[in-house]
């Protein structure tokens, strides 16, 4: 019985938290030896893997600003103005806001978990570094899924226009 | 006559006993005190600069050179006075699709393939080039 409540409190506490786990697998001595013999090129590698990011980010992070501020809301005014607002671009414009924050917060996530694999020395710590490695992938998959979310809510709302459209 | 003799040293016979107050010992822990509380600050606001996410701010001086940073692009603001007509909508459809061909040509700027084993895992012998990576 004690069992069975520790195990909701922990479910409970886990989706309270969003906790994160990702499990890496144990590298073989290979592998290992791979990772320390080459830490200098991984790290290398991941310090331009990072600056590449940083140029998407901001990129695409404008790109979703853009069709915020000067497309969706805009056009929301406009049709309120002339009484032909509705409730499906309303709430697809709300919903957009909200996805471009999730992906603001998951790309700085993102960034901290690599900025900590980048820290950590790689020649001395193979397995650590593979540890973290995952956890990095986790989080960036999280920023992948978020850009492909967005872009179906554009062309969600982009739908939505073209049938305004043909209402008219 | 009052002795204003400021060479002599203050006398404290508070306690019975005359105290000697020695100005330039004062004035040297006065400067160890000042440089430990500004070197604290400094290392508190440090903390305080890395706990936050400003430090993840690549777009800031330095991070990446200006010839590497986002070219300003901007496109008309959709006016949100006015009548609402197809033409109108048509225009609006116009700007959704220019900005939504560039952010589709970025849909692969997060995509797992930088992060592969394959760039990890590898023989120096391979001679991976780091920029294949990203």
């Amino acid at each position: 019985m004690n069992k069975r409540i520790s195990a909701a409190v922990m479910a409970i506490i886990l989706a309270l938290t969003g906790a994160n786990f990702s499990y890496a697998r144990t590298l073989n001595d290979e592998e290992i030896g791979l990772i320390s013999q080459t830490c200098s090129s991984i790290q290398l590698q991941l310090k331009n893997i990072q600056k590449t990011d940083a140029r998407y980010r901001a990129k695409l992070g404008s790109y979703y600003e853009m069709i915020n501020s000067n497309l969706m809301l805009n056009l929301n005014l406009r049709l309120v103005k002339n009484n032909l607002a509705t409730a499906e671009l309303s709430e697809l414009q709300t919903t957009f806001s909200n996805e471009r924050d999730y992906f603001k917060n998951a790309y700085t996530a993102y960034q901290k978990e690599l900025d900590n694999l980048i820290a950590i020395d790689c020649r001395e710590k193979p397995q650590d570094f593979y540890n973290q490695l995952e956890a990095v992938r986790s989080r960036r998959e999280k920023v992948n899924t978020s850009t492909i979310r967005l872009r179906d809510l554009i062309r969600t709302h982009r739908e939505a226009v073209i049938s305004l459209r043909g209402r008219l | 006559m009052p002795d204003n003799d400021v060479s002599k040293p203050a006398e404290n016979t508070e306690a019975g006993s005359p105290k000697r107050v020695n100005g330039g010992r004062n004035l040297i822990i006065l400067g160890i005190a000042a440089i430990i509380i500004a070197i604290s600050t400094t290392g508190f606001s440090l903390w305080i600069y890395r706990q936050n996410d400003i430090y993840l701010d690549r777009s800031r001086p330095g991070f990446i050179s200006e010839g590497e940073k986002n070219e300003e692009e901007s496109i008309e603001t959709f006016s949100e006075e006015g009548e609402i007509t197809r033409s109108v909508l048509d225009k609006y459809l116009e700007e959704l699709d220019y900005v939504s061909e560039k952010i589709d040509g970025l849909s692969e700027a997060f995509s797992s393939g930088p992060l592969d084993d394959s760039n990890f895992l590898f023989d120096e012998g391979d001679d991976l080039d780091p920029e294949d990576a990203s």
